[in-house]
């Protein structure tokens, strides 16, 4: 009974065990056609991106149920790729080069098999990060192939994912990032069946309102939501964290706004008070009704919101002048605010 | 093989154990079940708020806000935050047992404005949640009420 016993746990876990291709990704590209016809890893606010993955799978076992593709990456969260990018793929020898086979995003309710209690999108960026971006503003998302790809001793495949995203409304450069895995696999430890790449080069959204994001730079100010108007609910949070400074020292930090609207205005509120998260960090918030908060009359609409942090005598401050010159960079007046675009986009 | 009957025999027992218990004995009569009163004139205060699923209530001054809905259709915005609506009118529901949607009508206005609502029983209090998207579509608010004095 024993020896029985043991046989068939030994077949049951060989059948839920994975079994599935290495799989190689050899390349990643990000350029896209510009209008002089050079080629370059960046568009215009709005615009749709086509991004190629290929690569190549070599197996050594007979699957002809078919196993299931998985693709994931990693962009800002302002374009919400889950919804606005669209991912195909094609594949030579399992199946017909010609054919281009549909993909979905993996339903949030489901876990990896070899990451239970994560969603993918946690799982995966527990596992992978942010790679070269070092502001947190993004988001993995994975897709699944519609339909099964048989697979065959011997089977030395290559493949070809396209990716076309409609960018985000914010002018921003960013690392992305690609997973390549089946689903079967499930995210496993074995690199053999799971491969990344992180583009070599920054991808640039230009030509939209405000200032450009570098997501490869550490920030003194972060903004909740990425996107919102005056009846929104805004937080404003000083990351003190991000690089040296003296404001941290103080003992009250203030958020000092100045409101912009279509019609002309020019509003500015009493400086304030910022919370600290907790004493582990030197991060402070403060959340704004802007409509309320700088008192807009009725009819303005605010266009932008110019703002600061500062300490209680307003002689220590920590603005868009220092956070460039931290950054690296050349500020050309060290008195420049940070900005914030108030518009909700497409 | 012993062990595996021996488990067998444990799993019945275990199974006539659990069903003998009559821990299930109906006593209420059909019928009696009352529906709790729901309405929803008073005074509502701001208990809690989220920002895209994000508890922000202890991030702003929220306790200021009231609003009022009252008996005789109008309602009032006191220190208003954002809504759907910007100022006073008269307010309704769409079924007075089983309301799922409130009906704002800003005074002057042509047209009404509706938003989903919950009321949930909470602490043996009544409680009123709207979510609505004042700002850009993107982003979704619940505000959750309980009713006050004024």
């Amino acid at each position: 009974m024993n020896r029985k016993l043991k046989y068939f746990a030994f077949m049951a876990l060989a059948c839920a065990g994975v079994f599935f291709a290495c799989t190689y990704l050899d390349s990643v590209n990000i350029d896209q056609p510009q209008p002089d016809g050079t080629m370059a890893p960046k568009v215009k606010v709005g615009e749709t991106a086509t991004f190629t993955i290929k690569g190549r799978f070599e197996t050594n076992e007979d699957h002809p149920e078919g196993r299931n593709l998985v693709i994931a990456m990693l962009a800002p969260r302002d374009w919400n790729i889950a919804k606005n990018c669209v991912l195909t793929y094609r594949g030579t020898e399992v199946v017909d080069w010609e054919d281009i086979h549909p993909m979905s995003v993996i339903p949030s309710n489901t876990s990896p098999n070899n990451m239970s209690g994560y969603t993918w999108p946690a799982a995966l960026m527990e596992r992978f990060g942010l790679g070269p971006n070092r502001y947190n503003d993004m988001e993995w998302v994975a897709w699944q192939g519609d339909e099964l790809i048989p697979i065959y001793n011997g089977t030395h495949a290559t493949y070809e994912v396209t990716v076309k995203c409609k960018v985000g409304q914010q002018n921003l450069r960013a690392n992305l990032g690609f997973v390549v895995n089946n689903l079967g696999d499930g995210m496993s430890s074995d690199e053999k069946y799971i491969k990344y790449a992180f583009s070599e080069h920054q991808f640039e959204v230009y030509g939209g309102i405000g200032e450009t994001i570098d997501f490869g730079k550490l920030r003194f100010n972060s903004v909740e939501p990425a996107r919102a108007i005056q009846d929104d609910i805004i937080t404003y949070t000083f990351v003190g964290d991000a690089y040296e400074n003296d404001l941290i020292k103080e003992p009250e930090i203030f958020f000092r706004g100045k409101a912009y609207t279509a019609e002309g205005g020019v509003y500015e509120a009493e400086k304030l008070k910022m919370e600290r998260a907790n004493t582990f960090t030197h991060s402070y918030s403060c959340t704004i009704w802007p409509a309320g908060f700088f008192n807009i009359p009725d009819g303005e609409t605010i266009t932008k919101i110019e703002y600061s942090f500062t300490n209680a005598a307003e002689d220590v401050v920590v603005n868009k002048s220092l956070d460039d010159l931290m950054g690296g960079e050349t500020p050309e007046s060290d008195d420049t605010p940070f900005t914030y675009t108030l518009v909700c986009g497409a | 093989m012993r062990i595996f009957i021996k488990a067998c025999v444990a799993a019945l027992l275990l199974g006539v154990t659990v069903t003998a218990c009559d821990s299930y004995n109906d006593n209420e009569t059909p019928g009696k079940f009352v529906e709790a009163d729901k309405q929803l004139d008073g005074v509502w205060q701001l208990s809690t708020v989220k920002r895209n699923g994000v508890d922000i209530t202890s991030t702003m001054d929220f306790s200021k806000f009231r609003l009022h809905l009252n008996a005789d259709g109008s309602y009032k915005l006191e220190n208003r935050l954002p809504l759907p609506v910007k100022y006073d009118g008269v307010w309704s529901v769409d079924d007075p047992t089983h309301p799922f949607v409130l009906s704002f009508t800003e005074n002057n206005a042509l047209g009404a404005v509706e938003v989903g609502i919950q009321y949930p029983i909470f602490d043996g209090q009544r409680r009123l949640s709207i979510t609505h998207s004042p700002g850009c579509g993107t982003n979704s608010y619940e505000y959750n009420f309980v009713k006050v004095n004024r």
